[in-house]
C-alpha cells in the first residue's frame, strides 16, 4: 500500500475514528485502526465489536493495500505532523511515515485478522435531517443510562409514524420525551432502540457540515447503520421491551410555576456548592410568586436563592438532584421554563414555554 | 444432551485451540439458541452471539473448528448457521426496579382506589402470578388479551379447579390495563352476583338501567359463570349483553370450574357462543409450581422464606389458598412465639393444619378404596351394590373396570387386594380391565376427563 494524503484530512479522520476504538484490550487488534487504500479513496476503519465506523477520505492511491495500526501510535504522530502532504506507505507489517522533514516506522498488525466493517448501506430505510439529530441528541440522549447493568435503558427510543418522529430516553430517574413533526412524508410505522452512543458519535461526527443522515434498520441481523457523505457508523440494535413510558407522564397537574430559565440555572448552580456534599439534593419550594432553591448539611451549612416565578395552583415542596436539573437546563432552548407537579414525592414535569415537542420529567428525592 | 452442556463441551475444546485474548473476545460470549434434528443423522444448530461484528468473524474464522469440535460432542453431522443474540443468561442479571417506575406509595393507593371502584380486588397482578407448564398457556392467553383488548381472544374462557388462579389471571389484566387508564370501563361480577342483580333490576323494573351499564363495557369479568347456568332469564340476559358487548367490540373473560360443554343446563345458543372464543383449562399446580407461590405469597407478606421451608410448604398443600392460610398461621404464631421462621415451627404447625398430613396418619389402605368405590359409583349414578355384584352389562361393567384401574393404577394396591375389593374376583379379571383402560386412555378423551373427575371427587371426600 502506498498513499499520498494531506495530513489534516487523515487527522479529522481518525479524530472521528479513534473513539471507536476499544478500551479494554483483550485483543491487540481491536485497538488498532484499519487503514485500506483501494483504487480513489482511503478507507480508516475501527470497532469495539458493539460499534463500528467506517470512514472514508480522498487520497492519491499508489497502491492498493491494507494495514493495521495501533490508534493512539498513528493519531499521535499525526497529530504533531505540520499540515501538507503525508506519505503512508505499509510493507510486511509496517507503516512507514513520512512528510517534509520527518519520517517514522511504525509496526502494525496484519489487516486480515481485523473483524468486518460494513462500508455501505445496502438500503436506507429513511433519512433523518441532521437538525432534528442534533436536536435528539441535545435533549434526549442525556436522559440515556450509561450503566450497561440494564441495557434497555442505554438505548434511545425511536417511534416513527406518519404522524413524525418521537424520541424517547430514560435511565429510571429522569426521561425526555421530544416530539418532531414531519416535514416530510416518511412511510413507515416502526419503533426502534437505538444506542445512545452511537447517536451521540454520529452527531459529532457531523457536527460541522449540512447534510441528510441515511438510517437503516437490519432486523435479521440486529443491526443499525447511519450512513453520512463521510462514514458509516454501525451498531447494534437494542432487543427488549422499552419501559411503559407513556404511563408516568402524569396526564394532568395541579401546581405550576413559570420562572426565568437562567434564574434557575444561577440559583441551582448556587445551592449546588453544598448540595454536593449532600448527595446532590436541592430543594425547591414554591410559594406565591416565588421559587425558592435552598439546600442544607449539617456539617457544611445552608444555601439558599429564590427567584420570581408565576404560580398556579397552590404552594409545595419537593427536592431534586442538581446534576438532574442543570442538565435539563441546558438541553431547553427557550427563556421560561414550565415545572408542573402533582405533589412533593410525585415526578416533577419539566417543560420549555416556548417549544410544546419537549417534555422533560424527573423523579423526586424524598426527604424528611 | 442439553445445549448448554453440548456449547461448555464444545467452548473447552476451543479454549486450548485459540488463544485466550482471542477466545475470550470472541467466544466467551456465545452460546446455542436452537438445535434441530433433521433426518439420517444430521443437526442444525444455531449458534448466538452478542454482536454482529463477532458474528462475522468467528463464521470466517473458527467455523471449521466448532463444526469439528461439535461433531465429535454430539456425534451428528452438523449444520451451523450464526445469529445475533443476546445471551440470555448474562441477561438475567435483573437490577431493580428504578424508582421512576416503580409507583410511588400515593399512585399505589391511587391504583387501589381505581380498582375498588370497579369492584377488583387489589394485589393481584401479572408480576405476582407464579407461571409453570401446567398454566403457562393461560397466562400467556391472559397476556395477550391485556394486550390487544377484544382483538386477540374473544371470549376468553378459563376453567380449572378451585385454588389454581382462575380468578388471579382474570384480575390481573384488569389491574394491567387500569394503571393504563384508570377511565377504563371495566367490571368485574361473578356468576351469583350477576343473578342478584338482575333479579334485584326484575324486581325494580328498571332493567334498562342493567342493559346500558352491562352494554357499554369495554371488558367485562365474570368469575364463576356455571352459576348462571339453569337460569333462564338469567341467562338470556347475560346472551344478549354478550352479543352487544361483542359487537362494540368489548373484551370478555369468563371462568368456571368446567369446560362449557360439561356445564348443565346452559343453554345451547350460549354454550356455542363461548366455545367460539379461546378455551383453556389450568391444571392444579405442581409441587414446583406450589412452592413459587408460597415464595411469592411470603414475600408479599415481607418475609424472606428460605427455600427448604418454601418447598416443604409446597409439597404439603395442593393450592394456593391453603398456602396463603397457613402462611398467615405460621406468621401468627411465630410472631406470638417471638421466635423466627425455622424449620421446626414449620413442621410443628404443618402437622396440625396439614390435610394431607392428616389422611398419611390414618392407614390409607383402609379409607381409599372404599372412598374410591364410593365415588365411581356415585359418578356414574350407579348403586354401590350392583357395581361389585356379577352384572356384565355394559353400563355396570365400564365403570368397574374404571374402578379396578384405579385401584391399581393410582392407588397401587396388589392385584388380588383389587379382585378382593370388588366382589372376589380372580386376579386375571383385574389384569384384563387395566390393561383395556391404560390402552383406552391414551386416545379417549371422555374416559381421561372421567378420570380425572373421579380422583378430584375422592380428594375431596378425604379432606373433609
Amino acid at each position: 500500500m502506498e498513499v499520498v494524503v494531506l495530513q489534516e484530512d487523515i487527522l479529522k479522520g481518525l479524530m472521528s475514528v479513534s473513539r471507536f476504538v476499544s478500551t479494554r484490550v483483550q485483543l491487540p487488534i481491536l485497538s488498532n485502526i484499519l487503514i485500506v487504500a483501494d483504487k480513489n479513496t482511503l478507507r480508516l476503519a475501527a470497532t469495539n465489536l458493539e460499534m463500528g465506523i467506517s470512514y472514508k477520505l480522498g487520497a492519491k492511491i499508489e497502491e492498493e493495500g491494507a494495514i493495521t495500526i495501533p490508534s493512539k501510535v498513528i493519531s499521535e504522530l499525526m497529530s504533531n505532523l505540520p499540515a501538507g502532504k503525508v506519505r503512508l506507505k505499509a510493507d510486511k507489517g509496517q507503516l512507514t511515515v513520512t512528510s517534509n522533514s520527518s519520517s517514522a516506522n511504525l509496526s502494525g498488525i496484519s489487516a486480515s485478522e481485523f473483524p468486518e466493517v460494513p462500508e455501505t448501506a445496502e438500503k436506507i430505510d429513511f433519512t433523518i435531517n441532521k437538525e432534528i439529530l442534533d436536536t435528539i441528541n441535545k435533549q434526549v440522549v442525556f436522559s440515556a443510562s450509561r450503566d450497561d447493568s440494564r441495557p434497555i435503558l442505554s438505548g434511545v427510543l425511536f417511534s416513527i409514524n406518519q404522524d413524525g418522529l418521537r424520541a424517547v430516553s430514560t435511565d429510571g430517574f429522569r426521561l425526555s420525551c421530544k416530539d418532531i413533526q414531519k416535514n416530510k412524508k416518511i412511510d413507515m410505522d416502526q419503533t426502534v432502540l437505538m444506542p445512545a452512543r452511537l447517536i451521540e458519535e454520529v452527531a459529532k461526527l457531523i457536527s460541522n457540515s449540512e447534510e441528510e443522515i441515511g438510517v437503516s434498520v437490519l432486523d435479521g441481523e440486529k443491526q443499525l447503520i447511519f450512513t453520512t457523505s463521510t462514514a458509516t457508523l454501525t451498531g447494534r440494535l437494542i432487543e427488549g421491551d422499552f419501559p411503559d413510558y407513556k404511563r408516568i407522564i402524569p396526564k394532568s397537574t395541579t401546581i405550576t410555576a413559570r420562572f426565568s430559565k437562567d434564574d434557575l440555572v444561577r440559583a441551582v448552580k448556587i445551592t449546588s456548592v453544598i448540595a454536593r456534599e449532600s448527595s446532590g439534593v436541592v430543594r425547591l419550594k414554591i410559594e406565591k410568586d416565588k421559587l425558592t432553591v435552598f439546600t442544607e448539611n449539617p456539617s457544611f451549612g445552608c444555601q439558599e436563592a429564590s427567584l420570581d416565578a408565576k404560580v398556579e395552583g397552590g404552594e409545595v415542596e419537593t427536592a431534586f438532584n442538581y446534576k438532574y436539573l442543570l442538565e435539563f437546563l441546558n438541553s431547553a432552548t427557550g427563556s421560561e421554563i414550565v415545572f408542573s407537579t402533582n405533589g412533593s414525592t410525585a415526578s416533577g414535569v419539566f417543560k420549555d414555554s416556548t417549544d410544546e415537542s419537549y417534555l422533560h420529567l424527573i423523579m423526586p428525592i424524598r426527604v424528611q | 444432551m442439553d445445549k448448554n452442556k453440548i456449547w461448555q463441551e464444545v467452548l473447552s475444546t476451543l479454549k486450548v485451540s485459540v488463544s485466550s485474548g482471542n477466545y475470550s473476545t470472541w467466544l466467551s460470549q456465545t452460546f446455542i439458541t436452537s438445535t434441530r434434528e433433521l433426518d439420517n443423522g444430521r443437526q442444525l444448530i444455531e449458534i448466538g452471539c452478542p454482536s454482529s461484528f463477532i458474528a462475522d468473524t468467528i463464521e470466517k474464522r473458527y467455523f471449521g473448528l466448532i463444526l469439528d469440535s461439535l461433531n465429535r460432542t454430539t456425534g451428528y453431522k452438523n449444520d451451523i448457521t450464526f445469529t445475533v443474540k443476546q445471551n440470555p443468561a448474562t441477561e438475567k442479571k435483573q437490577v431493580q426496579e428504578n424508582s421512576l417506575f416503580s409507583q410511588s406509595f400515593e399512585e399505589q393507593s391511587n391504583i387501589n382506589d381505581v380498582l375498588k371502584r370497579h369492584r377488583i380486588r387489589p394485589g393481584f397482578t401479572f408480576e405476582n402470578f407464579a407461571v409453570s407448564s401446567s398454566n403457562q398457556m393461560a397466562w400467556a392467553a391472559a397476556e395477550a388479551v391485556s394486550k390487544d383488548l377484544g382483538k386477540a381472544y374473544n371470549p376468553l374462557f378459563l376453567w380449572g379447579g378451585v385454588g389454581i388462579g382462575k380468578t388471579h389471571l382474570m384480575l390481573a389484566i384488569a389491574h394491567k390495563l387500569l394503571l393504563v387508564d384508570p377511565t377504563l370501563q371495566v367490571l368485574y361480577s361473578t356468576g351469583e352476583e350477576f343473578t342478584t342483580e338482575i333479579v334485584e333490576a326484575i324486581k325494580n323494573k328498571n332493567t334498562d338501567e342493567f342493559k346500558k351499564r352491562y352494554r357499554k363495557l369495554k371488558l367485562l369479568l365474570l368469575d364463576d359463570v356455571q352459576f348462571i347456568a339453569g337460569k333462564e332469564k338469567v341467562q338470556e340476559e347475560f346472551f344478549h349483553s354478550f352479543n352487544a358487548l361483542l359487537r362494540e367490540g368489548g373484551q370478555v373473560v369468563l371462568t368456571s370450574d368446567r369446560p362449557p360443554t360439561e356445564i348443565e343446563k346452559l343453554e345451547d345458543r350460549l354454550r356455542s357462543r363461548f366455545e367460539a372464543g379461546l378455551i383453556i383449562d389450568i391444571s392444579p399446580p405442581d409441587f414446583e409450581l406450589l412452592s413459587a407461590i408460597t415464595l411469592i405469597k411470603a414475600q408479599e407478606r415481607g418475609i424472606e422464606l428460605p427455600m427448604e421451608i418454601a418447598q416443604t410448604i409446597g409439597a404439603n398443600f395442593d393450592n394456593a389458598r391453603r398456602i396463603e392460610g397457613f402462611l398467615t398461621r405460621l406468621m401468627t404464631e411465630a410472631k406470638g412465639r417471638n421466635e423466627p421462621i425455622t424449620m421446626e415451627l414449620t413442621e410443628k404447625i404443618l402437622g396440625k393444619t396439614s390435610p394431607k398430613r392428616e389422611s398419611t396418619n390414618l392407614n390409607p389402605k383402609a379409607i381409599l378404596p372404599q372412598a374410591v368405590i364410593d365415588a365411581v359409583a356415585e359418578y356414574y349414578s350407579i348403586s354401590r351394590r350392583k357395581l361389585l355384584s356379577d352384572s356384565r352389562v355394559r353400563p355396570v361393567a365400564y365403570p368397574r373396570q374404571i374402578l379396578m384401574y384405579l385401584l391399581r393404577i393410582e392407588f397401587g394396591l396388589p392385584l388380588q387386594e383389587v379382585g378382593r375389593l370388588i366382589g372376589g374376583r380372580d386376579h386375571t379379571t383385574v389384569m384384563h380391565a387395566v390393561g383395556k383402560i391404560s390402552t383406552r386412555i391414551s386416545t379417549d378423551n371422555a374416559l381421561k376427563r372421567d378420570l380425572l373427575g373421579i380422583k378430584q371427587s375422592v380428594s375431596g371426600q378425604l379432606s373433609v
